[in-house]
Protein backbone atom coordinates (compact mmCIF):
# COMPACT_ATOMS: atom_id res chain seq x y z
CA UNK A 1 0.00 0.00 0.00
CA UNK A 2 1.68 3.73 -1.25
CA UNK A 3 1.49 5.95 1.68
CA UNK A 4 -0.33 9.23 0.59
CA UNK A 5 1.20 12.90 2.04
CA UNK A 6 -1.31 15.65 2.93
CA UNK A 7 0.12 18.82 2.25
CA UNK A 8 -1.04 21.28 4.83
CA UNK A 9 1.36 23.81 5.64
CA UNK A 10 4.73 25.67 4.04
CA UNK A 11 7.71 26.16 7.06
CA UNK A 12 10.27 27.78 7.12
CA UNK A 13 13.45 26.01 9.00
CA UNK A 14 15.99 28.55 9.98
CA UNK A 15 19.22 27.19 10.14
CA UNK A 16 23.53 27.71 10.45
CA UNK A 17 25.88 25.70 8.19
CA UNK A 18 29.53 27.21 8.51
CA UNK A 19 28.07 30.74 9.54
CA UNK A 20 25.99 31.20 7.47
CA UNK A 21 22.35 31.78 8.21
CA UNK A 22 20.04 29.63 5.73
CA UNK A 23 16.65 29.42 5.46
CA UNK A 24 15.11 26.21 3.88
CA UNK A 25 11.25 26.34 2.73
CA UNK A 26 9.64 22.91 3.04
CA UNK A 27 6.09 21.50 2.69
CA UNK A 28 5.08 20.13 5.68
CA UNK A 29 2.28 17.71 6.19
CA UNK A 30 0.46 14.72 7.17
CA UNK A 31 1.60 11.39 6.20
CA UNK A 32 -2.27 9.13 5.16
CA UNK A 33 -1.44 5.56 6.34
CA UNK A 34 -4.36 4.36 4.91
CA UNK A 35 -6.42 6.59 4.81
CA UNK A 36 -6.88 6.98 8.89
CA UNK A 37 -5.47 10.40 10.15
CA UNK A 38 -8.15 11.16 12.58
CA UNK A 39 -6.66 11.17 15.92
CA UNK A 40 -9.09 10.70 18.86
CA UNK A 41 -7.85 13.35 21.39
CA UNK A 42 -9.69 14.28 24.09
CA UNK A 43 -10.31 17.63 24.95
CA UNK A 44 -8.29 18.41 27.70
CA UNK A 45 -5.05 16.07 25.86
CA UNK A 46 -2.29 18.06 24.29
CA UNK A 47 -2.87 18.79 20.85
CA UNK A 48 -1.03 16.32 18.58
CA UNK A 49 -0.21 18.77 16.04
CA UNK A 50 1.75 21.05 18.78
CA UNK A 51 5.34 22.08 18.35
CA UNK A 52 7.97 19.60 20.63
CA UNK A 53 8.57 23.44 22.50
CA UNK A 54 4.72 23.60 23.39
CA UNK A 55 4.46 19.98 24.05
CA UNK A 56 7.22 20.31 26.42
CA UNK A 57 6.01 23.04 27.82
CA UNK A 58 2.19 21.83 28.24
CA UNK A 59 3.26 18.00 29.42
CA UNK A 60 6.85 18.66 31.41
CA UNK A 61 5.21 19.40 34.53
CA UNK A 62 2.75 16.00 34.68
CA UNK A 63 6.13 13.96 33.94
CA UNK A 64 7.42 15.49 36.73
CA UNK A 65 5.11 14.85 39.18
CA UNK A 66 4.99 11.00 37.91
CA UNK A 67 8.62 11.15 38.18
CA UNK A 68 9.13 12.43 41.20
CA UNK A 69 6.13 10.44 42.45
CA UNK A 70 8.85 7.31 41.69
CA UNK A 71 12.07 8.62 42.29
CA UNK A 72 10.94 10.75 45.28
CA UNK A 73 13.74 13.23 44.26
CA UNK A 74 13.19 15.98 42.78
CA UNK A 75 16.89 16.87 41.00
CA UNK A 76 16.45 13.17 39.74
CA UNK A 77 13.11 13.71 38.51
CA UNK A 78 14.28 16.71 36.64
CA UNK A 79 17.28 14.04 34.53
CA UNK A 80 14.30 11.75 34.35
CA UNK A 81 11.67 14.14 32.60
CA UNK A 82 14.74 15.58 30.18
CA UNK A 83 15.86 11.80 29.70
CA UNK A 84 11.66 11.14 28.80
CA UNK A 85 11.19 14.40 26.71
CA UNK A 86 14.18 13.10 24.12
CA UNK A 87 12.73 9.50 23.93
CA UNK A 88 9.31 10.78 23.42
CA UNK A 89 10.89 12.47 20.68
CA UNK A 90 13.17 9.65 19.38
CA UNK A 91 10.04 7.26 19.18
CA UNK A 92 7.93 10.14 17.89
CA UNK A 93 6.68 7.73 15.16
CA UNK A 94 5.19 5.05 17.47
CA UNK A 95 2.65 7.16 18.72
CA UNK A 96 -0.32 6.18 16.89
CA UNK A 97 -2.88 8.32 18.30
CA UNK A 98 -4.95 5.41 19.74
CA UNK A 99 -4.88 6.81 23.09
CA UNK A 100 -3.93 10.36 24.44
CA UNK A 101 -0.85 12.21 23.71
CA UNK A 102 -0.48 13.04 27.61
CA UNK A 103 -1.20 9.44 28.06
CA UNK A 104 1.17 8.22 25.77
CA UNK A 105 4.35 10.41 27.09
CA UNK A 106 3.39 9.52 31.16
CA UNK A 107 3.92 5.73 29.93
CA UNK A 108 7.00 6.90 28.42
CA UNK A 109 8.11 8.84 31.36
CA UNK A 110 7.24 6.23 34.01
CA UNK A 111 9.42 3.54 31.97
CA UNK A 112 12.42 6.28 32.54
CA UNK A 113 11.53 7.26 35.90
CA UNK A 114 11.84 2.97 36.86
CA UNK A 115 14.81 2.62 34.92
CA UNK A 116 16.24 5.56 37.03
CA UNK A 117 15.33 3.83 40.49
CA UNK A 118 17.40 0.69 39.16
CA UNK A 119 20.10 2.59 38.62
CA UNK A 120 20.06 4.28 41.64
CA UNK A 121 19.36 0.87 43.85
CA UNK A 122 21.62 -2.14 44.12
CA UNK A 123 19.25 -4.46 45.15
CA UNK A 124 16.24 -2.80 42.79
CA UNK A 125 13.76 -4.94 41.88
CA UNK A 126 10.55 -4.16 39.49
CA UNK A 127 8.42 -1.57 41.19
CA UNK A 128 5.39 -2.82 39.23
CA UNK A 129 5.32 -5.88 41.39
CA UNK A 130 6.61 -4.41 44.69
CA UNK A 131 4.36 -5.46 47.33
CA UNK A 132 2.71 -2.69 49.13
CA UNK A 133 4.33 -1.09 52.22
CA UNK A 134 7.95 -2.08 50.64
CA UNK A 135 10.39 0.36 52.15
CA UNK A 136 10.08 3.52 50.37
CA UNK A 137 12.72 6.26 48.84
CA UNK A 138 13.76 8.32 51.68
CA UNK A 139 13.37 12.20 50.89
CA UNK A 140 16.06 12.85 53.61
CA UNK A 141 16.93 15.99 52.07
CA UNK A 142 14.45 17.09 51.27
CA UNK A 143 13.21 16.75 54.84
CA UNK A 144 16.18 18.41 56.84
CA UNK A 145 15.57 21.12 54.23
CA UNK A 146 12.20 21.95 53.47
CA UNK A 147 11.47 21.01 57.94
CA UNK A 148 8.06 21.27 58.54
CA UNK A 149 6.60 22.72 55.30
CA UNK A 150 7.97 19.06 53.54
CA UNK A 151 5.47 17.46 56.20
CA UNK A 152 2.66 19.66 55.56
CA UNK A 153 2.85 18.94 51.75
CA UNK A 154 2.29 15.95 52.55
CA UNK A 155 5.11 14.30 50.84
CA UNK A 156 6.71 12.57 53.68
CA UNK A 157 2.81 10.56 53.58
CA UNK A 158 3.32 9.76 50.26
CA UNK A 159 6.83 8.80 50.91
CA UNK A 160 4.88 5.93 53.35
CA UNK A 161 3.49 4.18 49.68
CA UNK A 162 5.24 1.71 47.79
CA UNK A 163 6.02 3.67 44.02
CA UNK A 164 3.71 2.19 42.77
CA UNK A 165 0.60 3.17 44.21
CA UNK A 166 2.17 6.70 44.47
CA UNK A 167 1.73 7.11 40.83
CA UNK A 168 -1.66 5.79 41.00
CA UNK A 169 -2.39 8.70 43.70
CA UNK A 170 -0.76 11.06 41.13
CA UNK A 171 -2.30 9.71 37.90
CA UNK A 172 -5.98 9.80 39.78
CA UNK A 173 -5.28 13.00 42.30
CA UNK A 174 -3.95 15.21 40.31
CA UNK A 175 -3.67 14.12 37.06
CA UNK A 176 -7.67 13.32 36.94
CA UNK A 177 -6.85 10.26 34.54
CA UNK A 178 -9.50 7.27 34.51
CA UNK A 179 -8.89 4.05 35.82
CA UNK A 180 -8.61 2.68 32.79
CA UNK A 181 -6.18 5.23 31.21
CA UNK A 182 -3.90 4.77 34.27
CA UNK A 183 -4.28 0.80 34.02
CA UNK A 184 -3.00 1.97 29.87
CA UNK A 185 0.15 4.10 31.55
CA UNK A 186 1.13 1.91 33.96
CA UNK A 187 0.25 -1.70 32.79
CA UNK A 188 -1.41 -3.25 35.59
CA UNK A 189 -4.48 -4.50 35.88
CA UNK A 190 -7.51 -2.14 36.47
CA UNK A 191 -8.64 -4.26 39.74
CA UNK A 192 -5.03 -3.95 41.05
CA UNK A 193 -5.13 -0.28 40.00
CA UNK A 194 -7.86 0.46 42.11
CA UNK A 195 -7.69 -1.73 45.40
CA UNK A 196 -3.85 0.02 45.92
CA UNK A 197 -5.27 3.51 45.22
CA UNK A 198 -7.90 3.06 47.92
CA UNK A 199 -5.89 1.71 50.01
CA UNK A 200 -3.79 4.79 49.43
CA UNK A 201 -6.41 7.16 50.07
CA UNK A 202 -7.07 5.84 53.82
CA UNK A 203 -3.07 6.09 54.56
CA UNK A 204 -2.97 9.46 52.83
CA UNK A 205 -6.32 10.21 54.83
CA UNK A 206 -5.16 8.86 58.28
CA UNK A 207 -1.82 10.96 57.92
CA UNK A 208 -3.84 14.38 56.69
CA UNK A 209 -6.21 13.46 59.89
CA UNK A 210 -3.00 13.87 62.17
CA UNK A 211 -2.04 17.15 61.22
CA UNK A 212 -5.11 19.09 61.10
CA UNK B 1 -30.86 -5.40 57.16
CA UNK B 2 -27.43 -6.60 58.95
CA UNK B 3 -26.60 -9.77 60.30
CA UNK B 4 -23.69 -9.96 62.27
CA UNK B 5 -22.03 -13.19 61.82
CA UNK B 6 -18.42 -15.24 63.62
CA UNK B 7 -15.60 -13.45 63.42
CA UNK B 8 -17.81 -9.57 63.46
CA UNK B 9 -18.11 -9.58 60.00
CA UNK B 10 -21.15 -8.06 59.39
CA UNK B 11 -23.24 -8.96 56.25
CA UNK B 12 -25.58 -6.69 54.36
CA UNK B 13 -27.59 -9.44 52.70
CA UNK B 14 -27.30 -12.39 50.00
CA UNK B 15 -23.31 -12.51 51.07
CA UNK B 16 -22.77 -8.78 50.84
CA UNK B 17 -20.84 -7.35 53.64
CA UNK B 18 -21.39 -3.40 55.25
CA UNK B 19 -19.10 -0.58 54.59
CA UNK B 20 -17.13 -1.03 57.79
CA UNK B 21 -16.25 -4.80 56.51
CA UNK B 22 -15.05 -3.73 53.43
CA UNK B 23 -12.82 -0.76 54.88
CA UNK B 24 -11.56 -3.54 57.13
CA UNK B 25 -10.78 -5.67 54.64
CA UNK B 26 -8.76 -2.87 52.79
CA UNK B 27 -6.53 -1.51 55.41
CA UNK B 28 -6.07 -5.02 57.05
CA UNK B 29 -7.16 -8.52 55.14
CA UNK B 30 -6.11 -7.73 51.50
CA UNK B 31 -6.01 -11.39 50.91
CA UNK B 32 -10.10 -11.53 51.83
CA UNK B 33 -10.91 -8.35 50.51
CA UNK B 34 -9.15 -9.91 46.76
CA UNK B 35 -11.50 -13.00 47.59
CA UNK B 36 -14.86 -10.99 47.98
CA UNK B 37 -13.85 -8.37 45.07
CA UNK B 38 -13.79 -11.30 42.70
CA UNK B 39 -17.22 -12.09 43.30
CA UNK B 40 -18.20 -8.89 44.04
CA UNK B 41 -16.54 -6.60 41.72
CA UNK B 42 -19.73 -4.27 42.15
CA UNK B 43 -17.89 -3.70 45.77
CA UNK B 44 -15.19 -1.47 43.76
CA UNK B 45 -17.54 0.60 43.22
CA UNK B 46 -18.71 1.32 46.81
CA UNK B 47 -14.96 1.31 47.74
CA UNK B 48 -14.30 4.41 45.61
CA UNK B 49 -17.20 6.55 47.02
CA UNK B 50 -16.08 5.46 50.88
CA UNK B 51 -12.28 6.67 49.81
CA UNK B 52 -12.77 9.29 47.72
CA UNK B 53 -10.65 12.20 48.99
CA UNK B 54 -11.20 16.18 49.24
CA UNK B 55 -10.70 18.97 46.79
CA UNK B 56 -8.70 20.09 49.01
CA UNK B 57 -6.72 17.08 50.18
CA UNK B 58 -6.34 16.36 46.48
CA UNK B 59 -4.70 20.18 46.03
CA UNK B 60 -2.11 18.56 49.21
CA UNK B 61 -0.94 16.44 47.26
CA UNK B 62 -0.41 17.78 43.88
CA UNK B 63 1.57 20.57 46.12
CA UNK B 64 3.99 17.80 47.26
CA UNK B 65 5.10 17.10 44.22
CA UNK B 66 5.19 20.19 42.34
CA UNK B 67 7.46 20.99 40.17
CA UNK B 68 9.45 24.21 40.25
CA UNK B 69 8.66 27.18 38.54
CA UNK B 70 11.01 27.04 35.92
CA UNK B 71 10.62 23.61 34.96
CA UNK B 72 9.48 23.58 31.08
CA UNK B 73 12.17 26.87 30.71
CA UNK B 74 15.19 24.41 31.62
CA UNK B 75 14.06 21.07 30.08
CA UNK B 76 13.77 23.14 26.76
CA UNK B 77 16.61 24.80 27.24
CA UNK B 78 18.42 21.11 27.87
CA UNK B 79 16.90 19.60 24.93
CA UNK B 80 18.72 22.16 22.58
CA UNK B 81 22.47 21.58 24.79
CA UNK B 82 22.52 18.42 26.02
CA UNK B 83 25.86 17.06 25.10
CA UNK B 84 24.83 14.00 25.53
CA UNK B 85 21.72 13.84 23.21
CA UNK B 86 23.86 16.03 20.83
CA UNK B 87 22.01 14.22 17.53
CA UNK B 88 18.76 14.07 18.78
CA UNK B 89 19.20 17.76 20.72
CA UNK B 90 20.17 19.36 17.13
CA UNK B 91 17.08 17.64 15.42
CA UNK B 92 14.83 19.26 18.10
CA UNK B 93 16.97 22.54 17.65
CA UNK B 94 15.94 22.72 14.05
CA UNK B 95 12.06 21.44 14.23
CA UNK B 96 11.23 22.78 17.47
CA UNK B 97 8.74 25.13 16.32
CA UNK B 98 7.07 22.94 13.80
CA UNK B 99 4.22 20.38 14.70
CA UNK B 100 6.04 17.70 16.22
CA UNK B 101 4.40 14.86 13.78
CA UNK B 102 5.06 17.04 10.95
CA UNK B 103 8.66 17.29 11.82
CA UNK B 104 9.16 13.80 12.04
CA UNK B 105 7.80 13.37 8.30
CA UNK B 106 10.65 16.05 7.68
CA UNK B 107 13.35 14.04 9.70
CA UNK B 108 12.42 10.63 8.17
CA UNK B 109 11.95 11.50 4.70
CA UNK B 110 12.04 7.78 4.11
CA UNK B 111 8.57 6.89 4.37
CA UNK B 112 7.13 3.64 2.83
CA UNK B 113 5.38 4.13 0.00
Amino acid sequence: MSAKFQPTDVALIDRTVDGVALRTQATVGYVLDGGATDIQVPADAVDPNASMEELVTVLSPAMFRVAKSIVGDRALAEDVVQDALLRVWQHRDEYRGDAPLKNWVLRITHNCAVSALRKRRDDVRDPAVLPEGDAPVTADIERSVAGKAAIDDLWLALDRLDEVSRTIVVLREVERLSYEEISEVLNLPLPTIKTRLFRARRILSEHLKEWR
Amino acid sequence: MSTKSSGGMRRAGRGRVDDDTLLQWLDHQPERLDKYLSAHPDALDRLDALTTLSDEEGDRIGRSVAPPADLSERMVEGLRTDPSAAQTASIVFELFALPWRTASFLVDPGTPE
